[in-house]
């Protein structure tokens, strides 16, 4: 006779519960040897396919431990009711787990967000920005502009080019609609095919937007501010530079995580716009020599960047012709392009770059806290552990296993996870604004944002769970029900190890982060309080945004010098220090024309030198005689060290820019080093020419004001610039503060590890307080016989504190080096810096110290106080 | 009590049951079954709707003696209950009584 298959058989008996194993194996069985006497290799087939059918929960062999549920919803109970019961353990453990969540968790939405920049473009993939490549003298270029003829060749002339468009930033300006009146700056002058690479949503109107003339697409918001619930689509707006335009559809608000950012769009009639510019404008914007916009492409489907980017310099030989050399270009993918903009020139709106340096900071800092977290509760849950000794045991002498205790405990450890999660929802919602104050990055609390974070935050909670819970859970489930049972001792001789191990780490890291802040803090103040060698006090900066002011000028100082509220006005190419950078040029002595120094430039009025107070060491300033200073100029030291020193002053040197320039002009004088950019750079050669010259024009006015009427001061300059300037809108800053604008990741540095260490001093000292409580409470009898015997009121507080100073010495001993190490890896970034000395050192560890040591005088003062005879009567 | 539901596939299985009184086990229904059907039937089913019939209260088992056959493993006997008998005849009258409703003229 054929026998059935052996293996299915095999795991149907497996499987299968007893009671129902002769009914489904008989039944199997027969029709094998029914089917069997026509077709023994179908009938085996079908056999083992029966038996897959019959692998059903239903006929599955349940646990012998069947009562898993209601075993579950006891843990629960239980759980629920130990939480109650030592409620005070509770809250430090919650506390500090919900600190500790809510910081991961932005942590995880911050990844998120920045990790998710423009993907939801559908062919974000095949969007690229083109790069040019402005080759100077020192080095690559590279800048987001290229000329708005390019997209349209690329268009026509490529074949793998799906589309091409140009988008440029529109012009600060006034936009005026039914009865209102908005200044509006974050506009974008775009090309039709705009809405064929990118996909922003649609709240009204279509993807032909953009394809009537004069048409302007609002977002939603801007909407709403101009005509409130009213239906905007066909409505007029007038922007006072670019004319009057038709709304034709309304876009939902751009998403924070776009790196095209912009408030409305306009169609390219610019006909209004060239009217008030200057005539070459008009002339160099729409040619192929004029860098004014930006491209993006959209490749086809085959997607090949490189075949592209081969393709580009005949193209543009095609245009351009071959006697001048040709920028090269080159594409970065649109997802790209928020961590990979870096060191690119221009932008078109304002939007904050990727920073993958800041996002690393925060997830390690994060993840340390957390852990911090996890930390404290396995050393509160495992010094508790003797209160749960008992009943361990009689679970065990009841017929629990190993692996039940373990899940109970896991259960009770969930439990407490799952209620630090909810209460560290309600934390983020109050922590949020200040984190994007902070950070610059704007995390919004949505659907769009919360959704995909939720998978994360329950890994979060199982991986915290597991964490916290794994090594309490094991250890509790080891007890010996006799032994337990028997006598209440048990041997904590390993836990006693891990908990002053835990407790070190704790330590280490509040040392080094609290060190970190005062690092930090210790070279921000060193380098936003720094002299840079020239006067900024009382200075105000006034950006110069149209021709009319650069073009009245000398008037507008003339009329400025006339208050009462201004001491000196004086007019600069581009103002010194901050984070905005010069014209780089190359000077070489007249009479060696070979040897080229690189040296960044900056003009000035005759006045400059004298309003910025720099400190002439030998020669002159400026004489205020036009035709003698536009041929004149001042070198600082370094610059003159390359000219034989103070003997510089009466050499002639020639002045190359990258057009070539050409130009001559006599040194007239050295002046002391002072800082022209941020102090993370060295003091660069510095060349300073007149205000009119060949390589840059005026770009700021420098007023010093009367430090006795700001107001009245601000004032004057206002009603006097916006006479001259069309838009009526004066951009100005004080001096001090763009200077501090050079130093906003040092700023950010200082808020980050200042929230760091406020975090993880209050995770740190909460699991403190949670040990040395549970040590009074252990210890109490112990205490009280001590007493007896003549122990005094500092003694007992020393018990209870040694081993706390034992751990803060173990790790400082680790933490500094660390702390030292990081610190001066850091610093070496600057090239102006603090010395490492050993007083933030100190000062970290006296304060931790000191924090330890009131707490067990707070928490332990009571016992080591307290009648003996009270104590040792308490049960 | 609430009335306790059948599904269409339990129904057919508890018809075969009652018809092959006293000799209604897994085979000899999914035999049966086939063959009025005229379709493939996987045993499986027929085992998941026997379960669910008995512990509705529809059908009572017991089990027959060990012989050679089958392995070795006895089989599972099903009888239908009063209960079982009701619910077939509700059913039964149910359809009867609608079907009556349909009028003539629909289909001449």
């Amino acid at each position: 006779m054929n026998n059935p298959p052996k293996i299915p058989l095999r795991f149907l008996r497996w499987f299968c519960r007893e009671d129902f194993i002769d009914e489904i194996e008989g039944d199997l069985i027969e029709l094998f040897e029914m089917r069997a006497q026509s077709n023994l290799k179908k009938a085996r087939y079908r056999f083992a396919w029966d038996i897959l059918r019959s692998f059903r929960w239903i006929n599955i062999k349940k646990s012998k431990y069947s009562n898993s549920t209601a075993m579950f919803s006891n843990y629960f109970k239980i759980g629920y009711r130990n939480l109650v019961k030592d409620f005070r353990f509770s809250v430090i453990n919650i506390t500090g787990l919900a600190i500790g969540l809510s910081v991961f968790i932005t942590m995880i939405m911050m990844v998120n967000h920045e990790y998710s920049f423009d993907k939801f473009h559908s062919k974000a993939d095949r969007i690229y920005q083109v790069i040019q490549d402005f080759q100077l003298h020192d080095g690559p270029d590279p800048e987001i502009h290229t000329s708005t003829q390019l997209a349209k060749a690329l268009r026509e002339d490529l074949p793998n080019v799906e589309s091409a468009v140009t988008i440029t930033g529109a012009a600060s300006t006034w936009a005026t609609t039914d009865d209102k009146r908005f200044f509006e700056e974050e506009g974008i002058v775009a090309w039709p095919e705009f809405f064929q690479i990118f996909d922003f949503e649609f709240a009204k109107g279509n993807k032909n937007a953009l394809k009537p003339a004069r048409s302007i697409v609002l977002t939603e918001a801007l909407a709403t501010k101009y005509y409130g619930f009213e239906n905007p689509i066909g409505k007029t707006v007038n922007l006072e530079y670019y004319g009057d335009f038709t709304v034709t559809a309304v876009l939902k608000d751009i998403p924070s995580n776009s790196y095209i950012q912009f408030e409305y769009l306009i169609t390219p009639d610019l006909d209004i716009y060239f009217e008030n510019t200057a005539p070459w404008f008009s002339r160099w914007f729409p040619s192929w020599r004029g860098n004014a916009a930006t491209t993006y492409v959209l490749l086809d489907e085959n997607n090949n960047q490189a075949q592209f980017e081969s393709q580009i310099e005949p193209l543009l030989e095609k245009y351009l012709g071959t006697d001048d050399p040709i920028n090269s270009h080159y594409l970065i993918g649109l997802l790209d392009l928020h961590f990979g903009s870096n060191g690119i020139d221009g932008r078109v709106n304002k939007y904050v770059k990727g920073d993958l340096q800041k996002i690393k900071l925060f997830t390690i800092i994060a993840i340390v806290i957390l852990a911090m977290a996890c930390f404290n509760y396995i050393n509160i849950t495992t010094a508790r552990s003797i209160r749960r000794t008992k009943e361990v045991g009689i679970r065990k002498s009841i017929g629990a296993i190993k692996s039940q205790i373990t899940w109970q405990f896991l259960t009770e450890s969930f439990l407490l996870v799952f209620v630090s999660v909810l209460l560290s929802v309600i934390l983020i919602f109050f922590v949020l604004p200040y984190f994007n104050l902070v950070t610059g990055i704007d995390l919004r609390l949505n659907t769009e944002t919360i959704l995909p974070v939720v998978p994360y935050v329950i890994a979060t909670i199982l991986l915290v769970t597991v964490l916290a819970g794994f090594y309490p859970a094991l250890y509790l489930s080891k007890f010996s029900a006799i032994k337990v049972l028997k006598n209440s001792t048990i041997n904590s001789k390993g836990n006693n190890w891990l908990r002053n191990g835990l407790v070190t780490i704790q330590y280490a890291s509040v040392i080094i982060i609290l060190a970190a802040l005062f690092i930090v803090n210790q070279q921000y103040n060193y380098m936003s309080s720094k002299s840079l060698g020239f006067k900024t006090d009382q200075l105000m900066i006034v950006e110069i945004n149209s021709g009319g002011v650069r073009n009245n000028y000398n008037t507008i100082k003339n009329e400025l010098e006339k208050s009462s509220h201004i001491k000196n006005v004086t007019g600069l190419t581009r103002m010194i220090g901050g984070s905005r950078s010069p014209v780089t040029i190359s000077v070489a002595d007249f009479e060696l024309p070979d040897e080229t120094t690189t040296m960044k430039f900056y003009g000035m009025d005759s006045n400059g030198p004298e309003v910025l107070s720099f400190e002439i060491l030998a020669g002159s300033g400026f004489t205020g005689t036009k035709g003698l200073d536009s041929t004149s100029v001042l070198i600082n030291e370094t610059a003159a060290s390359k000219f034989g020193g103070l003997n510089a002053v009466g050499k002639w040197v020639v002045l190359n820019s990258d057009d070539n320039e050409n130009f001559k002009a006599q040194i007239k004088g050295v002046a002391k080093d002072f800082h022209l950019e941020s102090m993370h750079e060295p003091i660069k050669p510095t060349i300073i020419g007149y205000y009119k010259n060949p390589f840059m024009s005026l770009d700021d006015i420098v007023i010093e004001i009367d430090g006795n009427n700001v107001q009245g001061a601000i004032a004057v300059v206002e009603k006097i610039h916006n006479r001259y300037d069309k838009n009526g809108v004066m951009d100005w800053r004080f001096m001090d503060e763009m200077i501090q604008e050079a130093y906003e990741d040092e700023a950010m540095f200082q808020k980050v590890f200042t929230g760091a260490s406020m975090v993880s001093l209050i995770i740190a000292f909460l699991g403190v307080i949670g040990l040395i409580s549970y040590n009074v409470i252990a210890r109490t009898k112990e205490f009280g016989i001590r007493k007896i015997l003549g122990a005094k009121f500092q003694q007992i507080l020393m018990l209870q504190g040694k081993s706390f100073v034992w751990n803060l010495a173990i790790s400082s001993l680790i933490a500094i080096p660390i702390a030292v190490f990081l610190a001066s890896n850091w610093l070496s970034n600057y090239a102006f810096r603090i010395s490492l000395n050993a007083i933030p050192f100190l000062l970290v560890i006296v304060i931790v110290s000191l924090i330890t040591v009131l707490t067990v005088v707070f928490i332990g003062h009571k016992v080591a106080r307290s009648n003996p005879s009270e104590s040792l009567r308490y049960e | 009590m609430k009335e306790q539901s059948i599904g269409e596939f339990e129904e057919l299985v508890l018809l075969n049951v009652a018809a092959l009184h006293d000799e209604a086990y897994g085979v000899s229904i999914l035999e049966n079954l086939e063959n009025k059907l005229s379709k493939k039937v996987n045993i499986s089913a027929i085992h998941v709707a026997l379960k669910r019939l008995e512990t509705k209260g529809f059908v009572t088992s017991r089990f027959g003696g060990i012989t050679g056959d089958r392995g070795g493993r006895r089989k599972k006997f099903y009888v239908i209950t009063a209960a079982g008998k009701k619910v077939l005849d509700d059913v039964y009258s149910l359809r009867t009584s609608l079907y009556q409703q349909i009028p003539n003229i629909s289909f001449n």
